[in-house]
Parts: C-alpha cells; structure tokens; sequence
C-alpha cells in the first residue's frame, strides 16, 4: 500500500477573503470556516483566532492538535469513520500543511476538562520556555473555539469539538490540493507475503502502538479507529500508513499525545526511514489498555502472539497511552514479548518527582526503556500579552495571562508518549 | 502501602485489586483480583443478580484468603 504526503510549507496565516494559499502564506476566510462548523446543532458559537510562533500569546484548554491533510486522490475521504465515510486510509495522495496546525479549545465547564489540574487545562505558549520544549508554539496554529449549544450533553459537546477540529484541518488543507507540493514523502510497504525481500538479514522489528486506555468511561460516538470508540478492542494489526492517514484520532482523555503526533509519528517515521538499511518494519500492531486482570493477560498475549508468530519480529518497540494503569498493560505485553524471544523496548515518559523511574517495571523483561522526559519538571513561564481560550483566574490568585508555574504534564506537547519532543530523563 | 502498614501493625490484610501486578510488586501479602479498575468489587453491566454473586464470591474470597496461613505472597485467583 502506497501513501505519498504532498506537504507545502507554510510560513504565515491570516484571515482573507477567500481561502487559499498564496506564496506559503495561508489565508482563512473566517466566515466560510465558522458557518462550516456551525452545521453541527451541537455547537452555538464557534471562535477562530491565530497564533503565531514568537507571539506573546497562551492558548488555554488546548484538548487536541490536528495537523491539517486533505485527501488528493485516495480511496477514502478524509478522517474515514469520523467526518468521512467509512473507507481505506493509507492510500493515493495526501495534500499537508506543514507549519501549521488546528488547535483545539475546549470550553467545557472546568471541572469537566479531561485530565486537567486546574481550569487552564493544557496550555501552549507561544513563546517563552513553554514554546521552546513543545513543537506546538513552532507553529502556525489556527485555534477553533467551539461552544456547546444549550442542552447539549458533556459527552456530546466532546465529539462535536473534535470533529469540528477535524473537520477545519481537512477545509484548511483543501486550498493546497492543487498546488505543487514543496516537498513529496512516500510511504509504502508491501504486505507480511513479500516484506522481507531482500532484507532476510536484516532484524525484523515490529511497533505495537497503545491507542486508548479504556479505564475512562466512554464517549458514546468518540471517534478513535475509523470512526469507532474501541472499548473491547483486541490487538490487531493495522497497515502504518493508515495511521498516518488519519484512520486514528487521539481519544478525548488521550494525554501525552495529540492526533499531530500521531499523523507525524515518529516512531514509524523512523522504522521507515531505516526499513531496508538496518531493519526491516514488518508491522504495526494496535492494542487498548484493559480494566480487568484476564483482559490485560489476554491482550499483552495476543499483541505478543502477533508479533512473533504472524510478523516474525525479532524486536519491538512499544508505546503507552494515558497514565497509569496502562503501565502495567505496557509492561505485560513487554514481558510476553521477552518471554518468546521477541526483545522489547519500551518509550515513555518520567512518571515521578522524586528522580526515580516510573511505576510498574518490575518485571524482568521490561529492561530496555527510553525516556521521553519526566512530566513533573516545573517550568516557570512569563505573563503574556495575549491569551486565546476561557479567561479564568486560579484559586492561587494567578490569572491565565499571568505568571504561572507548569509542568509539563500540563503544557500540550511536554508530556510526549510517543517520542516526537526533544526532551528525555537522563539519569547521572 | 496502606496494606503493608496493617499488616505491620499485626493485621492480616486481605487486598482486593485489579491491579494485582501492582499490588504485588508493592508487597501485599494476600491478594485477590478485582472486577475492573473502576469497580474492585462488583460490575453494573451484569443482571442484578448475577452481580449480586460475583460481589459475594469476590468478597469471600478475600475473607477465605484471611484465614489462610501463607508464608509468601499469594494471588487468589478467581475460578467463577
């Protein structure tokens, strides 16, 4: 299956008449965008502000990221399941718009924002330390605002912010389909029958991606796998090209990972870019973090049994979703993995403030881990000029826009699951 | 830790958890597998009185894990 990324440079927005791109400026006509939005009944109000990277400028209860991508020739329309209809991700032509990104503002109540220690919820800062540790504050960010229609649930004002989220970087990206792309990245794999042509002496290694953690209670309609909520969801094997397609949204209680970071996943950017040098990518396989003991058991076993037994993998590499109870999901399909000879090495991120590592590794074979930064270290970040979002001030007496002390935890893009920050724990 | 310090102060603990990885690890003594993260000891999906049993079986279980004299760690399985 073969994916060419059609990716124009951005280096400006502003709002314009029309909607379109002008010399890697990118102009928004801002009343066709919010009338686009607002067909959705669930929403009242929709905000659309920019922010530039350098500006003095906070974006407050950021819920996701979304690079915006527009199919240019493929057989599915875009974010299949969630916005389009149902069909293949991963094939033909995607146009992308890269320096920019749709953050998403969520103004649910605050005691209603998911994961978050206080109402500013996750924050990017534009500038300032904040922006230098995260990829967001490097971009050009087109910030939507949407606002839940009276009576609409908690639950159903969720799936109406993130479509509305996809649904702009799919109208934002559509204004490069007929340009000349900047730069073109393919990515294209044959199946597990011939994969390995060529390449027999090379490590295989497979990645088994953890998408969702299934402790939260659902969101009835929550677009994650094609459109679907994937609570009882064994492990399966997914082509990588489909995740960067847009087939996966990064769930509403996701932390540490936005829907950007899965459409730029560096872990299978990687695989590819060294699969026929120094290994061989056999696969991807997604799995969800479980709630009861034989539904974890059963889990880690069967991602193993894929890994070995289906792939071939000699290695892989794994990834977590969420916090903490899926640590332990992490470290048992880990350790299954070692139990059959398939050496595991495991990405995540610093859980303690105290300098030690993270919780649940314990079992022997969850011995290779590689650090994406512990969540706990405490920025100090300026007062701004500007903030985007609900304008709260904090019990402490500290107003958004003020000075304020974060951890990464809490600044989207500092707690990073999957790798794509510049940040890692290093213990001396 | 809350089960290691009763246990400690002289009170044999029984811990119900789903956990058990955890718990383990931690260093509880008797451990007994919960229903789900985000109800140890019961599951809403099930008929009332179907749950009514899972509740009582996992109850006993702990109470039976109580009397039992171990000399290391044990996870008490369920078998229903």
């Amino acid at each position: 299956m073969g994916l060419e990324l059609n990716v124009i440079n951005i280096n400006d927005v502003q709002f314009g008449e029309l909607t379109e791109i002008k010399e890697s400026a990118l102009y928004i006509n801002r009343s066709e965008l919010r009338d686009l939005l607002l067909e959705d009944e669930r929403l009242n109000k929709v905000e659309i502000e920019i922010a530039h990277p350098g500006e003095s400028c906070r974006i407050l209860q950021v819920a996701d990221v979304v690079e915006p991508r527009a199919k240019i020739e493929g057989p599915c329309e875009d974010f299949p399941g969630a916005i389009g209809k149902i069909g293949r991700a991963g094939e033909g032509k995607t146009c992308v718009l890269r320096g920019t990104a749709v953050v998403l503002n969520d103004q649910s109540e605050a005691h209603d924002l998911s994961q978050a220690e206080d109402a500013l919820g996750f924050i990017i800062d534009m500038s300032g330390p904040a922006a230098d540790i995260h990829l967001y504050g490097k971009l050009h960010n087109i910030v939507v605002l949407p606002y839940p229609a009276e009576g609409v649930s908690r639950d159903g004002y969720r799936v109406a912010m993130k479509l509305a989220s996809l649904k702009t970087a799919k109208y934002l990206a559509l204004a490069g389909n007929e340009l000349k792309p900047d730069d073109i990245e393919i990515y294209e794999t044959p199946p597990l029958t011939e994969i390995t042509k060529g390449m027999e002496d090379l490590p295989k290694v497979a990645y088994i991606f953890m998408v969702h953690c299934t402790s939260y209670p659902a969101i009835p309609g929550e677009p994650v796998l094609y459109g679907d909520n994937i609570r009882l969801f064994s492990p399966t094997i997914i082509h990588p090209n489909e995740i960067f397609d847009g087939a996966i949204v990064n769930p509403y209680d996701g932390i540490g990972t936005e829907t950007y970071v899965i459409q730029n996943h560096p872990v299978i950017k990687e695989l590819y870019r060294r699969h026929g040098k120094d290994l061989c990518f056999v696969g991807v396989i997604l799995t969800v973090s479980r709630i009861t003991e034989p539904e974890r058991e059963r889990s880690a076993m069967m991602a193993a049994n894929m890994a070995k037994f289906v792939l071939g993998a000699d290695g892989v590499i794994l990834t977590k979703a969420s916090s903490g109870a899926p640590d332990v999901d992490l470290a048992q399909t880990a350790q299954r993995c070692e139990d059959l000879g398939v050496k595991p090495v495991l990405i995540i991120f610093d859980r303690s403030n105290r300098g030690e590592v993270g919780e649940v590794f314990n079992l022997p074979g969850a011995r290779a881990i590689v650090s994406t930064a512990n969540q706990y270290e405490t920025l100090h970040l300026p007062a701004v000029k500007r903030t985007i979002g609900k304008r709260v001030t904090l019990p402490s007496g500290r107003t958004c826009g003020g000075e304020l002390d974060k951890v990464f935890r809490f600044i989207r893009g500092g707690l990073d699951q999957e790798g794509i920050t510049n940040i890692a724990s290093v213990r001396y | 830790m809350i089960t290691k310090e009763l246990e400690r102060s002289g009170l044999p603990t029984a811990q119900i958890s789903t956990m058990t990885p955890i718990a383990l690890m931690v260093g509880a003594n008797r451990v007994i597998p919960g229903a789900g993260i985000l109800h140890p000891v019961g599951n809403a999906d099930l008929d009332p009185s179907e749950e009514k049993r899972l509740r009582r079986v996992i109850v006993q279980r702990a109470l039976e894990a109580l009397k039992k004299g171990i000399q290391e760690q044990e996870l008490f399985q369920r078998s229903a």
